[in-house]
């Protein structure tokens, strides 16, 4: 399962082609996925633009300008990471256009076809823990977290 | 810690000199500051990340990147993967041992990583 630098790789690569793009439309065939879909969601993505592709964790996020609400839509790339021919969907159309929808990213990346999540904003990914790669992993921080425990530091570190 | 898996706690762990049986508690003080070896070790976290991302991550399996391409971090595993190998830290003539911890492989070094 790809981890953090695996996602981080796979962010860095999705972001020139995905940031600035725009949702033209979604369809949604089924109600959910892990978590029953928002109201609404797929009326709320339509004509919004990704301003933004990050991580957190081991999840990649998209951050879409919305004007009533903010989602992200989070892939956890559960499977293999694959991402390649999501760029190649994309390639040339930069430019010249749009991306027609975003499960073209669905449908064309097999790793990403399963596990596309698009959570609203109210999901606080900062329950996922301390994040690595952010000014605040610090062993004070981890000092905090680690004080008292009687779990394995392997343990720990996973969760 | 959020996104840490098997592969990089392993090598955070040996990085750092410690052991993976040790106690989480153990690394801070009856007064909640941190030891010396969690000083390390969150150096050490940090340091194995960047360079597993410099390396484009691990290719164990069918991870690709989106350019199609395999990660390349794998080949600078210390510990991971590799029992019986030599240890990777220099003066160190210990080898790689593996354990079963909560049902995961671990990897280590019983000679240089040690309890804080």
């Amino acid at each position: 399962m790809p981890e953090l630098p695996e996602v981080e790789t796979v962010c860095r690569g999705l972001q020139p082609w995905l940031k600035g793009t725009r949702i033209d439309n979604v369809t949604l065939n089924r109600p959910n996925l892990r978590f029953p879909f928002p109201a609404r969601l797929a009326a709320d993505l339509a004509g919004n633009a990704i301003i933004s592709v990050g991580c957190r964790a081991k999840y990649l996020h998209r951050l879409l300008a919305l004007c009533r609400a903010r989602y992200r839509q989070v892939a956890a790339l559960l499977r293999n990471g694959h991402a390649a021919q999501a760029r190649s969907s994309c390639h040339g159309h930069r430019s010249s256009r749009p991306w027609q929808e975003p499960s073209d990213l669905c449908r064309s990346a097999s790793g990403l076809s399963t596990s596309m999540i698009i959570w609203p904003i109210v999901l606080n990914l900062l329950e996922l823990g301390l994040e690595p790669l952010s000014n605040d992993f610090n062993s004070v921080q981890i000092a905090s977290k680690f004080a008292g425990k009687k779990t394995l530091i392997k343990s720990a570190l996973l969760h | 810690m959020a996104g840490l898996s098997n592969i990089y706690v392993a090598e955070a762990l040996h990085r750092a000199h410690i052991l993976p049986t040790v106690l989480a508690g153990t690394l801070v003080t009856s007064k909640g500051k941190p030891r010396p070896a969690l000083e390390d070790l969150a150096g050490a976290v940090r340091q194995v990340l960047a360079d597993a991302i410099r390396a484009g991550g691990s290719t164990l399996r069918d991870f690709r990147n989106t350019e199609g391409g395999n990660g390349y971090f794998q080949h600078n595993f210390a510990v991971y993967d590799r029992e019986g190998v030599l240890c990777a830290t220099p003066l160190c003539s210990g080898t790689v041992e593996r354990i079963v911890q909560s049902g995961r492989l671990t990897f280590f070094c019983l000679l240089c990583q040690e309890k804080p």
